[in-house]
């Protein structure tokens, strides 16, 4: 149905290009329910609103329905109204009533009679649950109340797709729920839908396809099992996992070990592990001061999945081809060991790796 | 609109009170130049006793106040604000001025001038035309009967002297027009008579015009821009009791003498308080309003005010729209060309722009002055229009469009049913306050001859040297005005 081929975004911030979209390459079949997730600012809604040309593409190709909708020769307008989109922030025209909302696409847009046209808005009303609200001005609404309303006035235009902008970032946790299911029943009528959300059990339960964005390409594609349960790619599995990480990159013996302890302090306060955060300086000075103290140079990854709540840290000793915690003093050793699950150490290619959980 | 007619009464009840009070000082009374040392002496701008203070009487330490008119002079003395007044005698031989407080303290003898039409530079030919018609004139008579009929001391009102029909009547039967500059506040050279102009200057070029099977055409300027009037070839001739000076040789050509004038000093004199108050404010309302039918000129007024406010800011709104549409379009071209336009229109003064108008860019048109005012008033207008617009617009969220565009609306359709109508809601009320600022600026346009309601009540000053009751008129009407206009535009918006 949607054929993407090459799609391309070049934003220019005062002469200063960034590329937001890298040559997008997919397809999407009819009836499939697409969660798009990653990272923030991986271009995600960017990716979305280029697909109705909200967003005007740089390059790419995309075929709608058999037609080249980038050529400036089609009308985009008649290709929106087979493809609609439903908003983070609702926007739902201030001046109408609920109803207004609904019937203005079908009269002014599509030239249907008034009372046909609010028939059939009652009727989508009626099915978002928002019948009662028919003639009460969207100021008066709650956001989830509102965001219905935005489906409803999407599916007035009897559209061949949908795209979701974030539904549910701009609501009350307590809100989320009632969006959602009004997407769940669009879902199980079988309606084509590119969803990007940060619901990831949404996406998980309702998704037939996930698409996993990250530095403006798609960067795994699969069912919600292969993405949500075995990911392939080291970025999937750290964001699946929620995986939070601090890198240092310790070159000379004269680095500021005390500057990355303070960063260690402010890493766990942030993450909510602050009951560990002694343990964790305590690890990261016996390494760094005792046993590591002349080997250099040596990379550092401080991680923490929100997940599982665990935390861990890689070192890699570069250059070093034997193993050096056999040699340490053992009383740091003893120290790292006893406050610690796990303590691995393996030899690579670019060096040794002392994996600690 | 009750709070309204509230409002107007408060004000009207405390200008009454404010101009009831007067103040009683010891009385001046010079009785030659010298006595002028230290006292506030007004002149008029641009007359040649204004000249003369300005060489020889401000460096003996004599104050100078400038009015416009005749007129304005006369009243600065009467409400105590100068102490005298350096006219010409001419303007004094009337009822109006002898039912002021005023009176003549002394001839100035050294200030004598003899007093004719001026005509541009390069018109010759009319110069002489004229001048073979003021000699033909002289000798056979008709210039005499013509002054003395008009300059008769004995005279209590100008209608006895009237004896040619009134201009428009006049022009029905006659051809090309040929257009005189009066400052309409020199009587008796030039006198309003039931809302048409004629005295002894305009009647004896009405005679000329008909010897020439001309009609004629008068445009009322402020005494100090009949000059530039003529030079400018707004008009053909200027009749204001002009005085030859060598300076304004330079400048104009003088016909042959038509009279000649004396400078007086005028002061306050001892009148006052022979009349009750009920009765003073009964012959003021007489004189301003229903002496030979003035309340008419303020209706002609009040109808050339409301012409030029609406069509012009019908004019501004369109032209504002489109300005507001360029400044916000992608093309540079198209947005500088709109932003200059703003940058001059906000940064010149409403005056110069209309006299720049009338003088310079449109004086070889041949519009009528009105077109040009309306012209230079929506040009202004659509400026701040502009503005209010783009900021209605900017005021709408941007997720306002894209949700109209997201339907498949066109970028006009979502104008039109999305973003204009919220915008509305922003722009009626800095909306309003631009039609009221434009309905009140447009009370200048008297300067390029045009009878507002503004001019109407300066002229009817001028005739009956009442203040009172032609200020507060208009004053009256200009409130009901805005009322009405900000009532009728909310009425319109809903």
């Amino acid at each position: 149905m949607i054929e993407i081929t090459n799609l391309s975004k070049t934003y220019y911030n005062n002469g200063q290009p960034l590329e937001v979209l890298k040559g997008i390459d997919c397809t999407i079949n009819k009836g499939e329910i697409v969660s798009i997730i990653g990272p923030s600012g991986t271009g995600k809604s960017t990716f979305l609103r280029c697909i109705n040309r909200l967003d005007e593409p740089t390059g790419g190709q995309i075929i709608f329905d058999g037609e080249n909708i980038l050529d400036p020769k089609v009308d985009i307008n008649r290709v929106r109204r087979k493809m609609g989109i439903v908003f983070q922030s609702f926007n739902l025209f201030e001046h109408f009533t609920i109803l207004e909302n609904v019937t203005f696409g079908p009269i002014k847009v599509l030239g249907m009679k008034k009372a046909e046209a609010e028939e059939r808005a009652m009727e989508l009303l009626r099915t978002v649950g928002m019948a009662e609200k028919a003639n009460v001005y969207p100021s008066s609404l709650s956001g989830g109340q509102k965001q219905r309303v935005a489906i409803a006035r999407c599916l007035s235009m009897e559209p061949k797709c949908i795209l979701f902008d974030e539904p549910t970032s701009a609501l009350d946790p307590t809100m989320v729920g009632e969006v959602l299911s009004v997407i769940r029943q669009l879902a199980s009528m079988g309606m084509t839908m590119l969803i990007v959300t940060h619901e990831m059990k949404f996406a998980h339960d309702v998704s037939t396809r996930i698409l996993f964005m990250y530095g403006g390409g798609i960067y795994e594609d699969g069912t919600p099992q292969q993405i949500f349960e075995h990911p392939q790619k080291p970025e999937t599995i750290a964001f699946i996992q929620r995986i939070r990480t601090l890198h240092y990159d310790l070159n000379t013996t004269n680095s500021d070990l005390y500057a990355i302890n303070t960063d260690i302090d402010k890493f766990c306060l942030k993450y909510g592990v602050e009951r560990q955060k002694f343990t964790l300086q305590l690890i990261f000075e016996e390494l760094m001061f005792n046993i590591l103290k002349d080997y250099r140079p040596i990379s550092v990854d401080i991680s923490f999945s929100e997940l599982d709540y665990s935390l861990s840290m890689k070192v890699l000793v570069k250059g070093a081809t034997s193993s050096v915690l056999n040699d340490a003093d053992e009383l740091s050793l003893s120290i790292i060991k006893g406050k610690s699950k796990e303590v691995k150490e393996t030899v690579t290619d670019e060096g040794l790796l002392i994996e600690i959980k | 609109m009750g709070s309204g007619l509230k409002h107007i009464i408060s004000v009207i009840t405390s200008l009454v009170v404010i101009s009831s009070c007067s103040n009683s000082e010891e009385r001046f009374y010079p009785h030659s130049l010298d006595d002028l040392r230290d006292v506030n002496l007004c002149v008029m701008e641009g007359s040649f006793q204004a000249d003369y203070a300005e060489k020889n009487l401000k460096p003996q330490g004599v104050k100078l106040d400038y009015y416009p008119s005749f007129a304005d002079c006369l009243m600065a003395v009467s409400m105590n604000q100068a102490d005298a007044f350096l006219g010409s005698d001419i303007h004094t031989y009337n009822d109006a001025f002898r039912a002021t407080d005023l009176e003549i303290a002394f001839v100035v003898p050294q200030l004598q001038f003899p007093t004719s039409y001026g005509v541009h530079k390069n018109n010759i030919e009319l110069l002489n035309d004229l001048d073979s018609y003021i000699d033909s004139c002289e000798t056979e008579g008709v210039l005499n009967e013509v002054r003395n009929r008009w300059f008769d001391a004995k005279n209590t009102d100008y209608h006895d002297c009237v004896v040619y029909p009134p201009v428009s009547e006049f022009n029905r039967q006659n051809g090309e027009p040929l257009i005189v500059g009066i400052s309409g506040a020199k009587q008796p050279a030039e006198v309003l008579i039931n809302n048409e102009w004629t005295g002894y200057e305009i009647e004896l070029l009405q005679r000329y015009a008909e010897s020439r099977g001309k009609s004629l055409k008068v445009m009322v300027f402020d005494f100090h821009n009949l000059i530039p009037a003529l030079q400018s070839n707004t008009v053909d001739v200027i009749a204001a009791t002009l005085t030859v000076t060598p300076e304004r040789q330079e400048k104009i050509n003088f016909t042959k003498e038509i009279n000649k004038l004396e400078a007086v000093v005028i002061v306050k004199g001892d009148k006052v308080g022979q009349e009750s108050f009920k009765d003073k404010v009964a012959s003021s309302f007489y004189s301003s309003l229903v002496k030979e039918n003035r309340w008419k000129l303020i209706m002609q007024g009040l109808q050339t005010t409301l012409i030029i406010t609406l069509i012009s800011l019908l004019l501004g709104v369109l032209i504002g729209g489109l300005i507001c549409w360029m400044r916000m379009s992608n093309a540079i071209v198209l947005n500088k060309i709109a932003s200059f336009y703003l940058y001059f229109m906000r940064n010149i003064p409403m005056l110069v722009f209309l006299m720049l108008m009338f003088y310079v860019f449109l004086a070889k048109t041949g519009l009528i002055p009105v077109i040009i005012a309306i012209i230079a008033f929506g040009m202004n207008s659509a400026a701040f229009i502009s503005e209010i617009f783009r900021t209605g617009i900017m005021s709408v969220n941007n997720g306002q469009i894209e949700a109209g565009r997201g339907l498949g609306c066109s970028k006009l359709m979502t104008y039109r049913y999305i973003v204009i109508p919220q915008a509305i809601k922003h722009i009626v009320p800095i909306f309003k306050n631009e039609c009221i600022s434009l309905l009140k600026g447009t009370s200048i346009v008297g300067y390029i001859s045009i009878v507002d309601l503004t001019k109407a009540s300066d002229l009817i000053r001028s005739s009956s040297f009442e203040a009172f009751f032609p200020l507060i008129i208009i004053t009256l009407i200009y409130f009901l005005l805005s009322t009405l206009l900000t009532w009728i535009i909310e009425k319109l918006m809903k």
